[in-house]
């Protein structure tokens, strides 16, 4: 069994993957050549989990957790650090799509290659990758067309959990206080996501698989 | 941003009968309803069956078990490839040639002797890659997760000298003592388990770079402590004398394993992978280390160019490592920027530089990653990283002399993997069942369960396959596309492997010491004894 906590950081951590699953078109009715080129930048947002929510969105105003996210936008990088996760999403110069789990407890990254991806049933859009996975279909989206980001949304989890996320700041270059992705795991013990098979004992894949179930990758993590 | 492609929500319809199964409805199924012939029909006659009855007989007879000395063994491996993965190849393989599928034989069903090998280890019932291998490897059966150690060897044990003190030697390792050579080859990570249990005495198969040995195990220093044992790559390179001497080809995957993650504060940048680094917190370059430990002979290639353009006739050691960690899915291969070499690629360079040793050689070849596509639920890539093992035991069967060159394929283990419901000749082995109908002339039709809905003939006991909510309706979902999962009973982010015995398939000398039901262990002693060690 998982605890009460343990599922408030679920209900956050699948927020990304929610977004990213639903925006299939820029939102907000604004083109591509509207909203701008994807510039590379850093960019904070504050993700807050609202108590007393329903399928609406439409009433708590209770903030039970709030977290603040980093997300970082290159060329061929985009990553999101989520405090105790990191993605770390890759491009490479054949269009390869790639993925880094970053499990900062457990001091392991998880290298999910392009294979690996496909292998699991994942689609991966660079596009709405590089553009936080936002908040198409939601409630009250605020698009900053010059960032190309949502600026403010809300999303709705499992339809109970309501989770705000608002940007607070951009910047071109991040500062050095900033936690940004892949920063702080150079140390860390690597897995390949295809041995997950042979290493259930492990508690970096337990943590790693339950991310991907609640990303709707796999249908059930191991629960020893 | 991204989604899964759920078979369930899939919006692609298909055809009655997929790609692959069109020649079938043409041939076989196109008998017109008036004529009350049978709908699916085999292509055989009625006195076919008896003839090759009498043939199967005939050859039978003339088999001789040849008690010969082998000059050569090859070991094939198909990782996690159960009886139920080789019947499905078979029938994929014969349908991809145009054929019902179902008589079709994979290379090594043409061996004439096989048995059964039992899987457990001596603490698992259903067992990992590790002590199958060490089984296979040393003729011991041994502990969960450890390599060509013995089973008193304590879990955890990061001590040198207590994992040196449980070492078993392996077949490798007994044929280069005597002057053989030797070659491994994998679509795996050449650290990988089942390759590093030929070469490397471990308590714990995951510590595949020095980075991956805990800070302490069992409450004493690992890492990086005097006295702890060598981590699996550093164990390749710093291998016996005459192991050094012998093991002329390692082909496969898990480049990062040798490369240091920094070295004079500089990050060991990938060839390949500008952003990817070394997994050496050593510092060392065990890459450079093969080449100025192994002669002005030794060789280091990684992408397929490279393998391509590599001279043998001048080449005395060859290293291949093709990607940062497993080799890329056969399925997949083909869209690999830098290029790499198939299995039966990289087993026909193997021969090309083992053959050159007049002693004789030792050969492993492994099919890595029929397993990894098996824990994913994804069973047409396992089913084409099988064909392509049966195509590089082909090249073996087809360049090597039956009088000499023992000739051993296997498994280390099976799979929850399953062919189920009555479908009919012919059917496409990844699409619905459709059994043959109960009255001929009438067409065919998907078979439906207790709730109306249409199941495919493969599935899987557990894994990633489990649909929650239900059973999905398929009858749109394109069953045979590549990233399917077929549906899993019991939900688990991966799935498992099976606990069922694997098949062993034999030709060469005393290949006919294979028969009957075998311990796994046993394998070792079948080919040491072709030996003569």
């Amino acid at each position: 069994m998982r605890s009460a906590s343990e599922r408030l950081r679920g209900a956050i951590a699948a927020v990304a993957f929610a977004c990213g699953g639903v925006l299939a078109q820029t939102p907000m009715g604004v083109t591509e050549a509207e909203a701008g080129t994807d510039a590379p930048l850093a960019a904070r947002y504050r993700v807050a989990v609202i108590a007393g929510s329903n399928a609406s969105g439409s009433t708590g105003t209770s903030v039970v957790r709030q977290q603040e996210w980093v997300f970082w936008r290159q060329a061929d990088t985009v990553a999101i650090n989520k405090g105790g996760t990191e993605e770390i999403w890759q491009r490479d110069a054949h269009g390869r799509i790639s993925l880094q789990r970053v499990l900062h407890a457990q001091r392991t990254v998880v290298d999910y290659s392009a294979g690996e991806l496909a292998t699991l049933g994942i689609e991966v859009d660079w596009s709405e990758l590089c553009r936080f996975g936002s908040a198409a279909g939601t409630a009250g989206v605020e698009w900053d067309s010059q960032l190309n980001l949502p600026a403010r949304f809300t999303q709705v989890i499992n339809g109970r959990t309501l989770v705000r996320f608002d940007l607070l700041e951009s910047r071109a270059g991040a500062p050095a206080n900033w936690n940004l992705p892949g920063h702080r795991s150079a140390g860390y013990a690597h897995l390949d996501a295809a041995d997950f098979g042979d290493m259930a004992y492990d508690p970096a894949v337990k943590v790693a698989e339950s991310l991907d179930v609640q990303a709707g990758w796999r249908q059930a993590a191991h629960r020893h | 941003m991204f989604s899964r492609r759920r078979p369930s929500f899939a919006n692609r319809p298909i055809a009655a009968c997929s790609a692959m199964a069109v020649v079938c409805c043409s041939v076989w199924w196109a008998a017109p309803l008036q004529a009350a012939q049978p709908v699916v029909k085999g292509p055989e006659s009625v006195a076919d069956w008896d003839r090759a009855g009498q043939g199967f007989i005939e050859a039978g007879k003339r088999l001789s078990p040849n008690a010969a000395r082998a000059k050569n063994v090859i070991l094939f491996v198909g990782d996690g490839m159960g009886i139920s993965t080789v019947t499905a190849a078979r029938i994929l393989e014969g349908q991809l040639a145009g054929r019902p599928g179902e008589e079709n034989r994979l290379s090594f069903e043409n061996m004439p002797y096989v048995a059964l090998s039992k899987t457990y280890s001596w603490d698992q019932q259903t067992s990992d890659s590790a002590p199958t291998m060490t089984a296979m490897a040393t003729g011991h059966k041994a502990r969960e997760g450890m390599l060509s150690v013995d089973h008193l060897t304590p879990r955890g044990e990061c001590s040198a000298s207590v994992n040196r003190d449980h070492a078993l030697k392996t077949i490798l390792e007994y044929a280069a003592e005597s002057g053989k050579s030797t070659g491994i080859v994998t679509t795996a990570r050449l650290t990988h388990a089942t390759p590093a249990a030929l070469y490397a005495h471990i308590a714990f198969r995951d510590w595949e770079a020095d980075s991956n040995l805990p800070e302490l195990s069992n409450g004493e220093p690992c890492r990086g402590a005097e006295g702890s044992v060598k981590d699996i790559a550093r164990q390749l390179i710093e291998v016996s004398p005459a192991v050094r001497l012998s093991l002329k080809v390692a082909l496969g995957g898990g480049r990062m394993n040798f490369m240091p993650a920094s070295r004079d504060g500089v990050d060991g940048v990938d060839d390949e992978y500008p952003k990817g680094k070394g997994r050496r917190a050593d510092g060392r370059d065990l890459i450079a280390e093969w080449l100025t430990t192994r002669g002005a002979g030794a060789a280091y290639v990684w992408n397929r160019q490279q393998f391509e353009a590599l001279d043998t006739a001048r080449t005395t050691h060859l290293l291949g490592l093709f990607e940062p960690s497993h080799m890329q899915y056969e399925a997949d291969r083909a869209k690999d920027g830098a290029g790499e070499p198939s299995l039966s690629e990289m087993t026909a360079k193997s021969l090309q530089l083992l053959q050159k040793d007049r002693k004789g050689y030792f050969l492993h070849v492994e099919a890595g990653r029929i397993d990894h596509a098996h824990h994913a639920g994804n069973a047409k890539r396992a089913l084409i990283e099988t064909i392509e093992f049966a195509r590089a035991v082909r090249y073996a069967m087809d360049h090597t002399d039956p009088k000499d060159t023992l000739i051993i394929v296997t498994a280390d283990h099976s799979h929850t993997f399953t062919i189920a419901g009555y479908p009919s000749r012919g059917n496409d082995i990844l699409g619905l069942v459709r059994e043959v109908p109960a009255t001929d002339g009438a067409p065919l039709a998907p078979s439906k369960d207790a709730n109306g809905l249409p199941f495919t003939t493969l599935g899987y006991a557990n894994g990633p396959g489990h649909r929650g909510a239900g059973r999905p309706d398929l009858t749109r979902v394109d069953t045979a596309g590549l990233d399917f999962l077929q549906e899993a009973a019991v939900p688990l982010g991966s799935e498992t492997h099976g606990g069922e015995d694997v098949a062993i398939y034999a030709r060469g000398p005393r290949a006919h010491l294979v028969r009957g039901s075998m311990e796994q262990n046993w394998i070792f002693h079948v080919m040491r004894d072709a030996f003569g060690f």
